[in-house]
């Protein structure tokens, strides 16, 4: 089974970074694959020492990369996925800049897979049928994974307490990619400024309150 | 006529207060733009009196009409899978000018593949309302406007829906009333399920209740210090959800409460409950409950309030507050 995870950069948060236990987490026999996509070298993910147990390193780097929204970016990591060979992809959500939570669903869609989101842990004791447990509608539900699919991590999920087992892999091989070399011009990443919206910055100074009651009013409530 | 699309998050065949609060924030909206409110509802069989009583509900909480669709595969827990076609086809047929999803683990499930697929705006954990037209432009009338909070926490982003060519996907964090002047009863309108893929990337092999499942509809969350004696217990109700620190569960995730409290005391800027990830709606609070003056060091970057309180006694106060709060005259609060 080929996993891939995606990672943003230059720090991964803590949905990715679960991500990448889960997967580390998988027998042995699963080939581990990180994909990290950026504007340029400095914003990439740039693991000093590269976890124990992952095959191959891709550092998707390309200027156009800083114009895209969560539309084109998912089309970005859906071609290299494609190169990959990735069976089982693994995100953080709301792993995006923004926080929008939108790019596993633009990877999913432009890599014509099935989206799982809300993933709270993986087994993947069966390589070719892992199963997931999500979290919804008022259940935890275990789902049996048909291959290829892109699973969301949530943003608070628990890191993987088993473990990573040996693998045979000692060596990791480290590319760097560009969206040519995904046959993708990148005239096509455009970002579409208007669905973020006009930022607003914050007050930046803490109030204090001195009753439950202040406070629920300060919320609105 | 504009249309506003309202997706029902139904539990045990009623709506979710969180639903009904989109409504009641959809019905707002509407009545300012001269738009429609659909309410959606994608679920398996409903027996005729349910339908009948979720129509007088969902109609008094602002919808319009109700568009039905019921298919044994709408009937688990809302997937990208099983429910994203349904959702995408009727944007297609209906192309409303914005479809809500009430906060909960629903939206988050099928409110980026929606914006993905109808190649939408995706706004999550907003609010709405409207801006009055500008002074110089009279007669462009009044603006539909949403608002989130970035993830960063540094500030809101603000989305003028009028400015926007395409349509929006909003996830509506959880604040406002229930219900806000709607009719005594909706119309329902019957829609055909799209067929199902004949094979289903996912089966389900075993499921069980939630039991943390409140913190995802909750318009408080507070997080306590597990070695808190008198409230390290779960008091969940309706409107408060109350966390201990070490066991915040990922569901949580998928709410956006209008006030976070970090009350585990003696800890501020210690790797608090609150950057971790909970949003919070833009016009709401993050708190840390500290029972020292502050200064520089016990107000951590993020934080909207420091609430100057005992933080074992904190879930108790809050908790007598929303009470009275609860029961204050509407228009007082």
């Amino acid at each position: 089974m080929k996993v891939l995870v995606c990672l943003e950069g230059p720090e991964p948060g803590r949905a990715s970074t679960t991500a990448l236990a889960l997967a580390l987490a998988l027998p042995a026999e699963a080939e581990i694959t990180i994909l990290t996509a950026a504007a340029d070298d400095k914003s990439a993910w740039r693991p000093e020492p590269v976890p124990a147990g992952v095959t191959q390193l891709v550092r998707l780097i390309d200027p156009a990369l800083g114009e895209g929204d969560f539309l084109t970016l998912g089309l970005a990591l859906a071609m290299a996925a494609r190169r990959i060979g990735a069976q089982l992809l693994l995100t953080g959500a709301r792993a995006d800049d923004e926080g929008l939570g939108a790019v596993p669903a633009a990877l999913a869609r432009h890599l014509d897979a099935p989206l799982l989101t809300r993933v709270d842990s993986v087994d993947g004791s069966t390589a070719d049928a892992p199963y997931a447990t999500i979290r919804g509608g008022g259940l935890v539900r275990v789902m049996k994974i048909r291959l290829p699919a892109v699973l969301s991590v949530a943003a608070l999920a628990l890191m993987p307490t088993t473990p990573p087992p040996a693998r045979a892999t000692t060596t990791t091989t480290i590319e760097t990619w560009s969206l040519v070399d995904l046959g993708l011009d990148p005239a096509v990443i455009l970002r579409r400024d208007d669905g973020l919206g006009v930022f607003r910055p914050g007050a930046g100074k803490a109030a204090v309150i001195s009753s439950a009651a202040e406070l629920l009013r300060l919320a609105g409530l | 006529m504009a249309i506003v699309v309202v997706f029902i998050e139904l539990r045990d065949e009623r709506a979710t207060a969180p639903s009904l609060r989109a409504l009641a924030a959809a019905r707002g909206v509407s009545d300012e733009l001269g738009a429609s409110v659909y309410g959606l509802l994608a679920t398996g069989a409903l027996a005729p009196d349910v339908l009948e009583r979720l129509s007088v509900e969902l109609g008094l909480a602002g919808a319009d009409k109700i568009l039905f669709c019921a298919d044994a595969t709408l009937a688990a827990p809302a997937l990208d899978l099983t429910h994203g076609a349904l959702l995408g086809d009727l944007a297609e047929r209906l192309r409303p000018l914005l479809f809500m999803f009430p906060v909960g683990s629903a939206g988050r499930e099928l409110g980026p593949g929606l914006a993905v697929r109808t190649g939408a705006v995706y706004c999550p954990d907003a609010i709405c309302d409207i801006v009055p037209p500008m002074i110089d432009q009279p007669d462009a009338g009044p603006q539909l406007r949403l608002r989130r909070r970035r993830a960063a926490g540094d500030g809101t982003r603000e989305i003028c829906v009028r400015d926007l060519e395409r349509p929006v996907v909003a996830l509506i964090g959880s604040t406002g009333p229930h219900a806000a002047g709607g009719r005594e009863a909706a119309e329902i309108e019957m829609l055909t399920c799209p067929p199902a893929a004949s094979v289903l990337a996912f089966e389900e092999v075993s499921r069980h209740d939630d039991e943390d499942t409140a913190v995802e509809m909750a318009r408080v969350v507070i997080v306590i210090d597990q070695t808190s004696p008198a409230d390290a217990h779960r008091a969940d109700t309706g409107d408060l959800a109350v966390l201990a620190a070490d066991a915040v569960p990922s569901i949580a995730d998928a709410g956006c409460p209008s006030l976070v409290i970090d009350a585990r005391g003696g800890h501020p800027g210690k790797d608090l409950a609150v950057p971790i990830g909970l949003p919070t709606v833009p016009d709401g609070l993050r708190a840390v409950v500290t029972s020292t003056a502050p200064s520089r060091k016990t107000a951590p970057p993020g934080q909207d309030a420091l609430w100057m309180a005992d933080p074992t006694r904190a879930v108790r106060e809050l908790a007598d507050a929303l009470a009275v709060a609860a029961s204050a005259p509407r228009g007082t609060r």
